[in-house]
């Protein structure tokens, strides 16, 4: 009775269910959409004050005249937009967004073409067999914590200013981390599966390829999907350094003479096309791996 | 001859005696159940067996050849579904891989000759014969491990080391994790294999009723052992060896063990025995024999009709 007492008599601020601290309370999916959207009005809000501030200092300090270029507001921001969508490349004649997307994204993509085979081949027979991983993990492992974006002046220097460099840039942003993933992935597969298929008759060959790899698939995608940032990272690192188009490149084009409005846009433009393969890979494990991460 | 031979066999890691010493030969066509403690080492004994592990003392045979490395004579069914099939593949690919990997050759399957597509479906075919076989619907074959119950991962784990026929079939507490009814099932599939199949089954168990039920011969564990010289460690070694009335003349009988049988189990496995023309030992609560194992005729041998 009196523990019954004691609960009635809590205060009301005590017997309010707090979802957000709550292990087991799941938002609906219109809830969580909600959720999701707030933070990024608060950037935007927080964004818009703060410009609004400097705009305000910049008039007051500069007789009249806004002189602000760091942060433009939203309006200058769309009419960069426009511009890095209609303005046209003088020598390709198209659209300057488009070149430096199409330039970019097909570095990118040779970068994964040539490195992502060779990581996942090594990471899988360094985790399958244990002399390869005794061999090449310690290895791997030191020269992963070299930080990439250190490498790119030395790949300039030593490829000059062609593809090359910008492709092997991105190949060391992911390739360790892959590796390294697919080795931890293709050691953790239990010894006993591997034994049992055995002693069905496959070979070792055989116990690779159609036992080891097909499991870890989906950690694989995991880790190309999560290597996606640092990748992208170096992309944009090499193109500062060394190139004639790509969103780097024009970034850097842009920092000279302090053009925010079109810089923002091509920050949002990158962050907005990782997200979309981002999802789409996430889609992809869903859909082709549906038995990944039950129980 | 036996159809499987442990011969003196010690099994010692870093710091640890896990087997010492253990000489049981097992006929072809038994069902020998082996029980103990846990640590006792009865999934060493099964892995020695399967060839996954080597012997640091002593040696393994199977059908008169001594076993080196895992092979296709030895069939394994483990406790987890996560150790017996892919999670990537289908109930209908987990099974039939066995098939395949047993008939077609490597050049084959690399190269995708007709051969092969022949055997795939050959395999196919079977798997389907033996998934039904075990018991499972049709509409499971083209699920995954992961989405089937318990019971249903271990008829195609049963499935799936039959597939290649083997001599031997070794399984690790199958039926542990699943409830009674599952567990009875599982049971009388393991039976039913047994009694037409003509295999040699070596079923550990930590269930000493399990163990009596199933087994045409049950093999106790002991995790603590001394020889006649005084010495002793914690290792195991095959204290009791006992030929029960167990398997098919039992099947009717499920559990309904006279309770005298079972205290005579646990008797020899506890305390003194009087083994065939052997010394017994006794220390402390336990009766150790010497290296061999030591058949018992245990008291109360009926079997209770209530």
């Amino acid at each position: 009775m009196q523990t019954h007492a004691s609960q009635t008599q809590r205060p009301w601020w005590k017997r309010i269910r707090n979802p957000f601290l709550h292990t087991d309370s799941t938002p609906t999916r219109t809830i969580a959409v909600i959720l999701a959207i707030i933070p990024f009005l608060f950037l935007v809000g927080a964004y818009v004050h703060k410009a609004e501030q400097r705009h305000a200092a910049s008039i007051v300090e500069n007789d009249g005249i806004d002189k602000e270029k760091i942060m433009p507001y939203p309006a200058q921001i769309l009419e960069g937009v426009k511009t890095i969508a209609l303005k046209e490349d003088v020598r390709l004649k198209e659209p300057i967004l488009k070149v430096d997307t199409i330039a970019s994204g097909k570095r990118l993509l040779w970068a994964y073409a040539y490195g992502v085979g060779i990581a996942v081949l090594l990471g899988l027979h360094m985790g399958a067999f244990p002399y390869c991983g005794a061999m090449f993990g310690p290895v791997i492992r030191v020269l992963g914590f070299i930080p990439p974006i250190l490498i790119s002046p030395v790949l300039v220097i030593a490829f000059g200013i062609d593809e090359l460099p910008k492709i092997m840039a991105v190949i060391i942003g992911f390739f360790f981390s892959v590796t390294l993933a697919t080795y931890n992935a293709a050691s953790e597969v239990p010894m006993k599966l591997i034994q049992g298929k055995q002693s069905l008759g496959l070979s070792q060959f055989e116990i690779l390829y159609r036992v080891i790899l097909p499991s870890i698939a989906p950690k694989v995608v995991t880790a190309i999907r999560e290597s996606l940032q640092m990748g992208v990272a170096c992309l944009m690192a090499a193109e500062f350094l060394a190139a004639s188009a790509g969103i780097g490149y024009r970034v850097y084009l842009l920092k000279r003479n302090m053009l925010m409005e079109q810089i923002i846009p091509y920050v949002l433009w990158v962050a907005l096309l990782c997200f979309i393969i981002d999802r789409l890979l996430g889609l992809w494990i869903s859909l082709r791996y549906p038995w990944f991460n039950k129980k | 001859m036996s159809d499987i031979l442990f011969h003196e066999v010690g099994m010692r890691f870093p710091g640890r005696t896990i087997l010492n010493r253990v000489h049981l030969p097992v006929s072809a066509g038994e069902l020998v159940t082996a029980v103990g403690p846990s640590g006792c080492g009865k999934s060493t004994l099964l892995n020695l067996l399967f060839g996954a592990l080597s012997p640091s003392t002593g040696s393994v045979a199977v059908g008169g050849e001594k076993v080196v490395e895992v092979s296709t004579k030895v069939g394994i069914v483990y406790q987890d579904y996560r150790l017996n099939l892919m999670p990537h593949a289908t109930v209908l690919e987990n099974v039939a891989l066995g098939y395949e990997g047993l008939h077609s050759n490597l050049v084959d399957r690399v190269l995708l000759l007709p051969r092969f597509w022949r055997i795939r479906r050959e395999a196919r075919e079977r798997a389907r014969a033996l998934l039904a076989d075990v018991g499972l619907p049709p509409d499971a074959e083209k699920k995954y491990p992961s989405e089937l119950s318990g019971g249903m991962q271990q008829r195609v784990a049963i499935a799936l080391a039959l597939i290649t026929e083997p001599k031997v079939l070794v399984m690790d507490e199958p039926c542990s994790g699943l409830d009674e009814t599952t567990r009875r099932g599982i049971q009388d599939l393991v039976l039913e294999k047994w009694d037409c199949g003509k295999m040699t089954i070596f079923f550990v168990s930590h269930d000493l009723r399990e163990a009596v039920f199933l087994g045409s011969r049950v093999i106790g564990l002991s995790q603590h052992w001394t020889y006649e010289d005084g010495q002793s460690g914690n290792g195991a070694l095959v204290v009791v060896d006992i030929e029960t009335p167990g398997g098919r003349q039992m099947h009717d009988q499920r559990y309904k063990l006279d309770s005298a049988f079972l205290d005579a189990v646990e008797l020899v496995r506890n305390t003194a025995i009087e083994p065939n023309g052997q010394k017994p030992i006794k220390l402390t609560d336990r009766v150790i024999t010497h290296s061999d194992a030591v058949r018992v005729e245990p008291r109360g041998r009926e079997v209770s009709h209530e």
